[in-house]
């Protein structure tokens, strides 16, 4: 009995002792959040200090990128427990508002947000935003080259030579489904399917592990080039890895306006029947105030703000000409180019001969 | 109540039904009714076979050289030595293992010997060198197990059989194959373990960038699968694991009673090989992850234990509590199984293979079955029923209890451990059982021993060693749990450290995983000593109680242990701090380099806004300017000349570029290439004691260039490499006095080259490391007046004063962030009297006396 005793009062003390570490006096919030989980932390220190309320969060594991948490916040719409969702990537939260899951939310702090940065119903905010970018090792790929232009890839001279994420998670997707809207949009349908072709005669490998999963392919020497977030090429840069990036542009003219690097904001969003609804109100307010967005320029990360006030701020971060996109346009047409580029690119071998448009790649 | 001996075995029956039962029934009935998501697959039987090839080869592997450990281990259990040689075996798998997998992987870091070789080979063979190591890994997490299966199930060969066959002269193929019919059982078990835990494993894979069966259902769940798709895709899975943890059963229970272990002589030779085994597979590794941990200094520790060092105390706590909890599932059992009526006997082994099949298929099933089962509004809504049809309770009160005991508390971790490791206490307790002796069992029953005070009683020791052991032992695998960890875990301001190792690795954190693992090592062992304590002398319980209870109460001091000094260097005696970050005049965004006009008396910082700004002695900013392009890179080397000429290598435009203290451009030369004259990356300028400009670059083509005054090509010396004559990132020059020799911070050779001025080497010194003498990328050095070089020490946090020679003569400053502390320095440069270091992480400049 006394062996008893004691595991059970083992189990007691040691569930006690969590639950006072969980619950302190203070109000609390409860957030979602798939950023970087080191960034997140000085965010919600900042946060807390200044507010006084605690933040409960949950995070996402970098392979899994943002799509766990969107599945979770599904899973939960009829039990909401989150007040915020802070999500890494936009594309996925637009889905998710346009799913009912996200509440208007509107303040002081949001009611001059730049208008493509922000929902229609003001659902979600963008801010803080990563350009998508080729990362490469110099030592391999010859200066001549180096691509201008995402379609670049396409040449032969990177056959057996480029990955990318895999992108049914993160941001992948949504670039690819950007590059669909603005190449079958602006230009002729077609152009999409045959960049995955070129993709797919170049054998480009998709790995599980997320974007940074492809700039440690590329440093490693198991490939040479690949398509990426910046913030994962500075961190590999940080570590002393001998790779580069680019901002490639998505046409070949580069006098044209407009068609230069895919922005990835940040979004936030407050979650419909969130139990702490003024408090996550507070929450998306901080996330959006300059302070944050300072936060996470000065960060490894370098997000660029965002906000017109920090637009000249950050120069050496800056996207001289951002891709002009219609977030939730592309946000409609990401499954549908998920699943055209899974069609050939998942498995190893690629039927080519059975798709017809576009005739082959962009070779130079 | 006479036959309260079922308490236990209910209480155990309960924790199955929350852990596993309920959750599958829960996962079966809310999602069943979607339609069907259409989610994209990979070709799931060819990942199938992918899987099971990994599963079988490290299996196979673990097999081989886990049998021979085995043997020693059940040999030696009544032995002195039992008890140190059970703790270095239970060694690996303390580790997590994505951390022994990421030990073996930190071995050939870019650059390195292996990783150039590979590199050379193309990415086939870097691809092979990664499967390589990962296999390594995994193997050296592995073998353990089936060490352990073989000495706790075979063990029935006496010392006298093996002794007998070697005096009738039988040779080593039949002596083998003798102990094979003994060990098989073992054997057998001890690789199906592996193979399922190498088959489910998706966490090492995911780094490795494999894909598996395993990464493929969680892409299901992450997609949104329904659960019907994800058990219809798991399927085969499912059959795997029922199929594993039937033999496993069957294996284990074959024998009424297990004999008693096998003793006798150990040969020497099977001491050598095993010691052998250990170093490569357990020492190896463990030294990778300390010499990397100490890389960064302790103010790393430090400021892990400031961050993360709640988070390391809550995940210990809860994963008590897992294992507390099983111990009781393990009493339970053990409880059932010495009850006389078959009918509760089966029902224990009913259980006891429901755990094993929980705990068999892959995590991410338990993740989903846990997350269908306990968000109760979807069930309710989704099966259209209420709360009351189910429960006969109020829905509002239920529903809101059992919501805030999994959103509010870590209730739901504790029940996803529970299904992963319930199997732990499965085989204890059945191992145990089937090892007590007939005549005690006969005995109690003859005493009518059958209410729950008389069977814990009679079979104390027994019982108190199954309970011990198991929690130690998912205690252990708790802490680094996290396949359901990641899917379940509720909002919470700490968050479990596996989570933490894991992002760290993906975002580049080396020094985050390796200080957390060994942390998790340190507190894993300690659980290692009580469960072995526990089962030699189960009657000690007070002392290894005591034991494990030292170093946690170490480790609720490691947030405080944060102020200490921990690394004994004093720090700078700073005279002035100027910067800060940001973004103006003044301010620094991660400064790089710096140069010093002594003879007017300023201070030249350039950083990664490409902007080159002037300061005067006093921290007062001037001027700046900035770089005419930047998109690519900054530059990353400054100098003055003579004449008060700032020349700067713009590093990402492969040219050097001068200026007058105005920022009016007077010089560039340099395009991109390797034919003489040209750059990849340029590092650094020196002026030759005819104005000559010698240049450094990296990139490939690693070596000196000299130019006139005017950027004309004159000659060139060094290549890329490690031998003498090669440079791998000469970072930083500077002559000597009467410019007869040339020191090069030859930085990632962790060295310093001399040389004379046409790159004849003269000599070079230091190795990598953190004594004195020994440098981690020297970045930047400069010439003190007495002719001594102050080296900056980018990876030690550090200035170094050396000789000319290199022996040592003093250190100064240490990392961290208060004045006189480090972060990161890249640059150093001053005048007789002061020293100005480029304290790059703070983002500030620090001004010292020279050390002279």
């Amino acid at each position: 009995m006394v062996m008893m005793a004691l595991l059970v009062f083992a189990i007691v003390m040691s569930m006690f002792v969590i639950s006072c570490m969980e619950t302190d006096n203070r109000p609390d919030v409860v957030l979602y959040v798939s950023a970087d989980e080191f960034i997140v932390r000085q965010v919600i220190a900042a946060f807390e200090k200044d507010t006084g309320i605690r933040v409960r969060f949950v995070g996402d594991t970098e392979a899994m990128k943002t799509a766990g948490l969107v599945n979770r916040l599904r899973a939960e719409a009829d039990n909401p427990q989150a007040d915020v969702f802070w999500s890494s990537e936009i594309f996925m939260t637009i889905q998710l508002a346009e799913e009912g899951v996200f509440e208007e939310h509107v303040s002081e702090a949001t009611k001059d947000w730049p208008v493509q940065f922000r929902d229609g119903k003001r659902r979600w905010y963008g801010f803080a935003a990563r350009p998508r970018v080729i990362v490469y090792a110099p030592q391999r790929i010859a200066r001549q080259d180096i691509p201008t232009s995402w379609m670049n890839l396409t040449w032969d001279v990177f056959k057996g030579r480029i990955v990318m994420a895999d992108p049914r998670f993160g941001t992948t997707g949504g670039h690819l489904a950007a590059m669909k809207s603005f190449w079958d949009g602006k230009y002729q349908p077609g152009i999409y399917t045959a960049f995955l072709l070129g993709l797919a005669e170049n054998e480009i490998r998709l790995l599980p592990g997320g974007n940074a999963g492809v700039v440690r392919a590329v440093a490693s020497g198991e490939a040479d080039i690949g398509m990426t977030d910046a913030d994962d090429v500075w961190a590999a840069q940080a570590q002393g890895h001998q790779v580069e990036l680019i901002y490639p542009l998505h046409s070949s003219d580069e006098s044209e306006i407009g068609n230069g690097t895919l922005l990835i904001p940040n979004t936030v969003a407050r979650v419909q029947g969130g139990p702490h609804p003024e408090r996550a109100g507070r929450l998306i307010d901080f996330l959006l105030s300059e302070k944050v967005e300072r936060m996470l320029a000065e960060s490894s990360s370098h997000n660029i703000p965002l906000r017109p006030s920090l637009a000249d701020a950050y120069p050496e971060y800056g996207v001289s000409d951002p891709l002009r996109i219609n977030y939730v346009r592309v946000a409609h047409l990401r499954d549908q180019a998920l699943e055209e580029a899974l069609r050939y690119l998942m498995n190893e071998s690629v039927e080519t001969e059975a798709v017809a448009p576009g005739e082959g790649s962009d070779a130079p | 109540m006479r036959r309260s001996g079922w308490l236990l075995g209910v209480l155990a029956l309960g924790l199955w039904v929350a852990a596993v039962g309920w959750p599958i029934v829960a996962a079966i009935r809310t999602k069943v009714s979607l339609p069907p998501t259409d989610v994209a697959t990979r070709d799931l039987g060819e990942l199938l076979l992918t899987s099971s090839r990994w599963g079988l080869a490290v299996a196979l592997g673990a097999m081989l050289i886990g049998w021979m450990p085995g043997v020693l281990l059940s040999k030696a259990v009544h032995k002195k030595g039992f008890l140190p040689l059970a703790i270095l075996m239970l060694a690996p798998v303390c580790l997590p293992a994505y951390v022994v997998f990421y030990a073996w992987w930190q071995t050939w870091p870019a650059d390195s010997t292996l990783h150039q070789w590979a590199i050379a080979g193309g990415a086939a063979r870097v691809r092979l060198l990664k499967d390589l190591t990962l296999f390594l890994g995994l193997l050296c997490w592995s073998w353990p197990l089936v060490s352990w299966c073989v000495a706790g199930t075979g063990a029935s060969a006496s010392a006298r059989r093996e002794e007998m066959l070697r005096l009738d002269g039988a040779g080593w193929g039949v002596r083998i194959r003798d102990r094979f019919r003994q060990d098989w059982a073992g054997l057998a078990i001890g690789g199906l373990v592996v193979f399922i835990m190498t088959f489910n494993n998706t966490t090492c894979f995911d780094l490795a960038e494999i894909y598996t069966f395993g990464n493929e259902l969680r892409a299901l769940d992450a997609l949104g699968a329904n659960s019907r798709e994800i058990l219809e895709s798991g399927s085969g899975a499912i059959l795997l694991a029922i199929l594993g943890a039937g033999a496993i059963w069957m294996l284990l229970g074959s024998r009424q009673e297990l004999p008693p272990l096998r003793s006798g002589h150990v040969h020497l030779m099977t001491k050598v090989i095993v010691a052998t085994i250990w170093l490569v597979a357990v020492a190896l590794p463990l030294g990778f992850l300390i010499r990397g941990s100490m890389g960064g200094g302790f103010g790393s520790i430090r400021e892990f234990a400031a961050i993360y060092g709640p988070d390391l105390v809550s995940t210990i706590l809860l994963a008590l509590v897992s294992g507390a909890c099983v111990a009781l599932v393990a009493l339970g059992l053990s409880i059932l199984w010495t009850d006389s009526r078959a009918w509760v006997r089966g029902a224990g082994h009913l259980q006891a293979v429901g755990w094993l099949i929980a705990a068999a298929v892959p995590g991410m099933l338990v993740g989903v079955a846990l997350e269908s089962a306990y968000n109760l509004t979807t069930i309710f809504v989704k099966s259209g029923q209420s709360a009351q049809e189910l429960f006969g309770a109020t829905p509002g009160t239920l529903e809101s209890t059992v919501t805030n005991l999994i959103y509010l508390t870590p209730a739901i971790l504790v029940l996803g451990h529970l299904a992963r490791f319930g199997f732990v206490a499965a085989l204890l307790s059945r191992w145990m059982a089937l090892r007590e002796a007939k005549v005690l069992k006969d005995l109690r029953r003859l005493d009518g021993a059958e209410t729950l005070h008389a069977q814990l009683v009679s079979a104390r020791p027994r019982l108190l060693a199954v309970a011990v052991s198991s929690l130690a032992i998912v205690f252990v695998l708790a802490l680094s749990e996290i396949t359901v960890t990641g899917q379940v875990s509720p909002p919470s301001n700490r968050q479990p450290i596996a989570l933490a190792i894991l992002n760290a690795m993906h975002y580049q954190r080396p020094y985050t995983v390796m200080i957390a693992s060994l942390a998790l090592i340190g507190f894993a062992l300690s659980a290692a000593v009580v469960a072995i304590t526990a089962w030699r002398a189960a009657g000690r319980f007070t002392r290894t109680a005591t034991l494990a209870g030292i170093p946690l109460l170490a480790l609720l001091f490691i947030p405080g242990c944060s102020s200490a000094d921990a690394d004994g260097q004093a720090p700078l005696k700073t005279k002035l701090l100027f910067g800060s970050a940001g973004q103006a005049m003044g301010q620094f965004n991660y400064p790089r380099a710096i140069a010093v006009d002594s003879q007017r008396e300023f201070v030249y910082v350039v950083d990664k806004t490409a902007r080159v700004q002037r300061f005067d002695f006093q921290g007062t900013p001037l001027s700046q300017w900035r770089m005419p392009e930047w998109e690519m890179g900054k530059p990353t080397g400054l100098n003055v000349a003579p004449d008060g000429t700032i020349f700067v290598a713009d590093t990402h435009y492969f040219r050097v570029m001068a200026y007058d203290a105005q920022g009016k451009e007077l010089l560039r030369f340099g395009s991109y290439g390797q034919e003489p004259g040209q750059f990849i990356y340029t590092t650094d300028i020196e002026f030759g004691p005819d104005g000559e400009l010698f240049v450094s670059e990296y990139g490939g083509n690693d070596r000196v260039q000299v130019f006139t005054p005017q950027g004309e090509f004159l000659y060139g010396f060094g290549s890329f490499g490690s031998e003498p004559g090669q440079f791998n990132r000469p970072q930083s020059l500077a002559f000597n006095a009467d410019k007869s020799e040339l020191f090069i911070a030859d930085a990632c050779n962790h060295r310093i080259v001399v040389t004379d001025r046409k790159g004849n080497i003269l000599r070079q010194f230091g190795t990598v490391g953190r004594d004195p003498g020994q440098f981690v990328y020297p970045y930047d050095l400069m010439i003190l007046e007495d002719g001594s070089l102050l080296v900056c020490e980018f990876g030690n946090n550090r200035l170094q004063r050396v000789t000319p020679e290199g022996k040592s003569l003093g250190i100064y400053g240490r990392l961290g962030f208060d004045e006189g502390e480090l972060q990161y320095p890249w640059g150093v440069d001053g005048t007789d009297e002061y020293i100005f270091v480029v304290d790059s992480g703070n983002n500030r400049v620090q001004k010292i006396r020279s050390p002279m």
